[in-house]
């Protein structure tokens, strides 16, 4: 006892003796909810960016998405935001109903940054209310990853990636192969299957709200259509596992022939080893090109000091600059430049999740209503979760889940 | 000498108050102080920014109409009726079997336990990967070659429950054998040996010696355990995060989507009393119906035949425990690119550090290091030094409002940390306190299981022991600590051990407390790149990285463990009550 409490008491003395050095350079602070191959990234940029010039130092911090934002807002409160931060475009109107976000149109200007320098959705929806709030630093949709030689196996042609209903289902089925090898794996819970129906709904040129975002409008044969077709994959058609909860793990270990997910999934199959995989883009099952996808934007922290805003808007223009190396780590880019230039087109497995190349028009987004952690999240307390877990495990039809769903939804959207 | 008498009456009036000053002045403002201002919060629609409206009791009243809240209470209270009573028994059989003079018993003692080191992350991502609902699942696999046929586990709401309480006892087991162990050693040994000559066997023995004498301990890990399931939180969020289809939703789990992704935290903050009004009221009952009385005990009996059976429950032990801490291992030691596969491989066919190598070169870890151990350390010394007076005071002094005190103080293990949280960041914000070491340890100090614990013990002291050092003219702090605390010994390290981790594994306050490596702990810098920003059941992270890094991480926990480990073998039978 007596030794540790020692120890103890030294390394704290150690410590307390140690703390803190100079620094003479305007400090940011930039936030992120990243993790894995996404941090690395990042924390590789933030570096260059400090060694490439004195007058601005980074320091990055990084939390969980929901901790982030809650940490913001509680910051807020006790007086002091971070100067910068990473966030998905769809949690920003909310950030910026609580007053959490610095608009940016005057720093623009100065900072060097024009609207040409970005694929144009991508730059739009960094606008909320008139005023623009975020930089994208990239894009994505979602997209189709199937291995090749479980193709080969089957007799299909890896050159011809399924692209419509009957290609796709004819294709899954010829995959599954006894309980270890599926056509398809799609998750039975969490927040990613009704984003497959978002898009499916989309391609049938139906609307999930009414166009005053008031109401949910997604109870018609459209999104019928669109549930019952992924039902019918793992009830009729038996090709997709009626239980999985990591289809990323079960593409990577060949217990699916095909996935729809982001492009975050390329460079671990890349490293997987004695896997053969191409990308194809999200099929047009209903006969139109739509997917579901998202983006990442740079934004201010509200604070009052404009030196450190245009400190903060150096820094974002540089990551934006140099967002290749973003890119490569899974996401698909926002710049033309990048878009354009000879190493992105060389990267032909990252195109199918590129929304600019796979027309922005089909580029599905969730709708900006201010509801967005009640009606997008994993959580199966989200109604649209707990719709698709209901058709899964048989406990309701198609119809019905739809039904109540409409009713959940109109009541979060009525702000209950 | 009416000076005298009036001198002595205002200490022995003041003492109390006393004993409990150092723990108040931190429990006051880094407990007390935000717990009112969310209890307030209830009362309103706070969305942690802006002014709240009053709203009066209408988010209690919505509880009641809230189909969400109400699975949420039925799925805690299922957990909690199941997982309080199999894990009290776990904890007492481990303890005993542990307690045997048994060759190997600190192995085994040591594998138990260096699974409640593990971080909640990266339980959550064993676990989520033994339980895969696919046949090529690690349990599936194996169930498979028995001929059972594959079985969902986390993924149908039938059996997701079930999974993650399986989980849970492999996970916990070894908070409740250390304390069961640690009222092992309060045993008297001449009681042991009083009821052999009576001629007890060794049923009798344990029912009518062991069992009463575990008594105080028992109603703690019980009041304990309820508390702690009531509150359940995070290995459910990293499993299941509430589903399939709410199956697994338990209160504190709601009451996070409410609050920290819905921001709703008036709501959140009416589920919060609402689970510690139901707490409170279980609570107090419990301390009605118990009994304070402690008896002797003794130990097991064992023959030769016994000692085999023994022995081969011991191997089992190991064999579960050590299952999926070897696969930690392992999936470290193996290169990325051969870390998932269809069917498990134990034996990495490739064996390399480079996972370990880029922890290091990647990251800070030794800053992490560092910091936790000030963190944890400052947490478990300044959490002894004022919790045992604290415990003292409530053990063997009566005093005005001893009762409401000690609610009061129960109270830190009974509202959800969670809830919290906000207030005291904020708090600690407008003070310019939050990223430094206080902000850390202050809040940990605060809680008041120490102060429980210790008092159970310090009540089944003899206090014959102490009248003897009054009439030896000792003061109150002389015999607490010359009398009290050498004969504590077991306890003490219980509560150390558990202060340590307590502070060593807390994962969200120091996620929201810091900013920078300066003081960012382990826990929080692993899980950065160990499964700590899983997406919707997404596995996005390295998992090799984030699996070496854990077991670097479970490595001091694990020494400081060792270290105090061997205070369980002697006891307070050994240096106070001989003779």
């Amino acid at each position: 006892m007596r030794r540790v409490a020692w120890t103890l008491v030294v390394l704290v003395l150690l410590v307390a003796w140690n703390v803190s050095s100079a620094q003479a350079a305007i400090q940011i602070n930039a936030w992120s909810g990243l993790s894995g191959d996404d941090k690395g990234r990042w924390e590789e940029m933030i570096k260059g960016f400090n060694s490439s010039q004195k007058e601005v130092e980074v320091v990055a911090s990084f939390y969980q998405w929901d901790l982030m934002h809650s940490k913001l807002v509680a910051s807020l409160q006790a007086g002091g935001t971070p100067e910068m931060l990473l966030m998905w475009v769809t949690v920003m109107p909310e950030m910026v109903s609580f007053g959490a976000l610095q608009p940016m149109d005057e720093l623009l200007g100065e900072a060097g940054v024009k609207a040409d320098d970005f694929v144009p959705r991508a730059w739009n929806l960094g606008v909320i209310g008139g005023k623009r709030y975020g930089l994208p630093l990239d894009t994505h949709v979602l997209g189709l990853y199937y291995n090749t030689e479980l193709f080969e196996q089957a007799g299909l042609d890896p050159n011809k990636p399924p692209v419509t209903m009957d290609q796709f289902v004819t294709a899954a089925k010829k995959l599954t192969k006894g309980p270890n090898q599926w056509g398809l794996a799609m998750h039975t819970s969490t927040g990613w299957p009704f984003r497959y129906w978002m898009a499916f709904l989309q391609q049938q040129r139906g609307s999930m709200f009414t166009p005053d975002l008031k109401k949910a409008a997604f109870n018609d044969p459209k999104g019928r259509a669109a549930f019952q077709f992924m039902s019918d994959l793992i009830h009729v058609h038996k090709v997709a596992p009626p239980v999985m909860t990591d289809i990323n793990k079960a593409f990577l270990t060949k217990q699916a022939g095909m996935i729809l997910i982001g492009p975050w999934l390329i460079n671990s199959a890349l490293r997987q080893e004695g896997l053969k995989f191409k990308t194809a883009p999200f099929p047009r099952i209903f006969g139109q090109y739509a997917a579901w996808g998202m983006t990442h934007q740079l934004v201010l922290g509200k604070q009052p000091d404009r030196t450190k805003q245009v400190a903060a808007m150096k820094f974002i223009r540089y990551m934006s600059e140099n967002s290749l190396t973003w890119v490569k780590g899974g996401q698909a880019p926002a710049r033309p430049s990048i878009l354009n230039s000879a190493e992105f087109k060389s990267m032909t497995l990252w195109h199918a999740f590129t929304p600019a190349i796979q027309g922005e028009s089909g580029w599905v987004l969730n709708p900006p209503v201010l509801q967005q952690t009640k009606l997008f999240s994993h959580d199966p307390a989200n109604p649209l979760v707990s719709a698709w877990e209901a058709i899964v495990q048989k406990k309701k039809t198609v119809d019905q889940a739809v039904a109540d769903m409409e009713v959940q939804v109109n009541g979060i959207l009525a702000g209950q | 000498m009416l000076r005298t008498a009036g001198g002595r009456r205002w200490t022995t009036t003041l003492a109390p108050y006393l004993f409990l000053a150092p723990y108040l002045a931190v429990f006051l403002p880094f407990f007390l102080l935000p717990a009112l201002f969310s209890a307030v919060v209830s009362l309103t629609n706070w969305k942690i920014v802006g002014a709240p409206a009053f709203v009066g009791l209408r988010n209690y009243a919505r509880l009641g109409a809230d189909p969400l809240f109400g699975t949420a209470l039925r799925n805690t209270v299922v957990y909690t009726a199941v997982i309080v009573p199999v894990m009290a028994g776990l904890g007492l059989s481990l303890a005993l079997l542990l307690n045997q003079p048994l060759r190997g018993r600190m192995a085994a003692r040591l594998a138990v336990f260096a699974s409640y080191v593990i971080m909640v992350s990266v339980v959550g991502i064993i676990w989520r990967w033994i339980f895969e609902p696919t046949a090529a699942g690690i349990l599936n696999y194996y169930l498979g070659r028995l001929g059972l046929p594959p079985q969902p586990w986390l993924a149908a709401p039938e059996t997701a429950m079930l999974s993650i309480i399986l989980a849970t006892m492999w996970w916990t087991a070894g908070y409740n054998m250390v304390m069961y162990l640690a009222g092992l050693q309060d045993i008297p040994v001449e009681l042991r040996e009083a009821v052999r000559i009576d001629g007890a066997n060794t049923w009798q023995e344990f029912w009518n010696l062991v069992l009463p004498s575990l008594r105080p301990v028992t109603f703690f890990v019980v009041v304990m355990s309820i508390a702690k399931s009531f509150q359940v939180f995070g290995q459910v969020w990293v499993m299941t995060q509430g589903g399939p289809s709410n199956s697994t939703l338990t209160i504190v789990n709601y009451l996070y989507v409410v609050g920290f992704t819905w921001f709703e935290m008036g709501y959140a903050a009416a589920i919060a009393y609402a689970l510690f009004a139901l707490l409170l009221v279980i609570t107090v009952l419990q301390f009605r119906v118990v009994s304070r009385e402690a008896g002797g005990g003794g130990f097991i009996r064992a023959d030769y035949l016994v000692r085999l059976g023994l022995y081969a429950l011991m191997g089992l032990v190991v064999l579960l425990w050590l299952g999926p801490l070897l696969w930690l291992l392992s999936t470290s030691l193996k290169p990325e690119g051969q870390i998932l596969s269809l069917i498990p491989r134990w034996i990495p066919k490739t064996l390399t550090l480079e996972n370990y190598l880029e922890v290091f070169q990647k990251y800070r870890l030794e800053r992490w290091l560092l910091n936790s151990l000030v963190v944890s350390g400052g947490a478990t010394l300044l959490g002894l030094v004022v919790s045992v007076p604290a415990a003292y005071a409530f053990a063997r002094m009566r005093f005005r409002g001893e009762q409401w005190l000690f609610i009061l103080i129960l109270s830190t293990i009974l509202v959800p940390a969670h809830i919290t949280m906000v207030p005291l960041f904020i708090g600690l914000a407008k003070v310019k306190l939050v990223d430094t070491y206080a902000s850390l340890i202050l809040p940990t100090v605060a809680n008041g299981f120490g102060i429980f614990l210790l008092r159970q013990f310090f009540q089944g002291i003899p206090r014959e022991l102490e009248e003897a050092a009054v009439i030896d003219g000792a003061s109150r702090l002389g015999i607490l600590v010359r009398v009290i605390l050498p004969l504590s010994r077991p306890a003490l390290t219980a509560v150390a051990i558990f202060l340590f981790l307590l502070s060593w594994n807390d994962f969200m306050w120091p996620l929201i407390v810091t900013n920078t490596d300066a003081t960012r702990t382990l826990p929080v810098g692993v899980a950065t790149f160990a499964g700590g920003g899983t997406v919707g059941g997404q596995s996005i992270a390295y998992y090799g990285i984030g699996m070496a890094a854990s077991v670097l991480a479970t490595i001091p926990a694990i020494l400081f463990f060792l270290l105090l480990q061997r205070y369980f073998v002697q006891g307070i039978a050994l240096t106070g009550l001989k003779g």
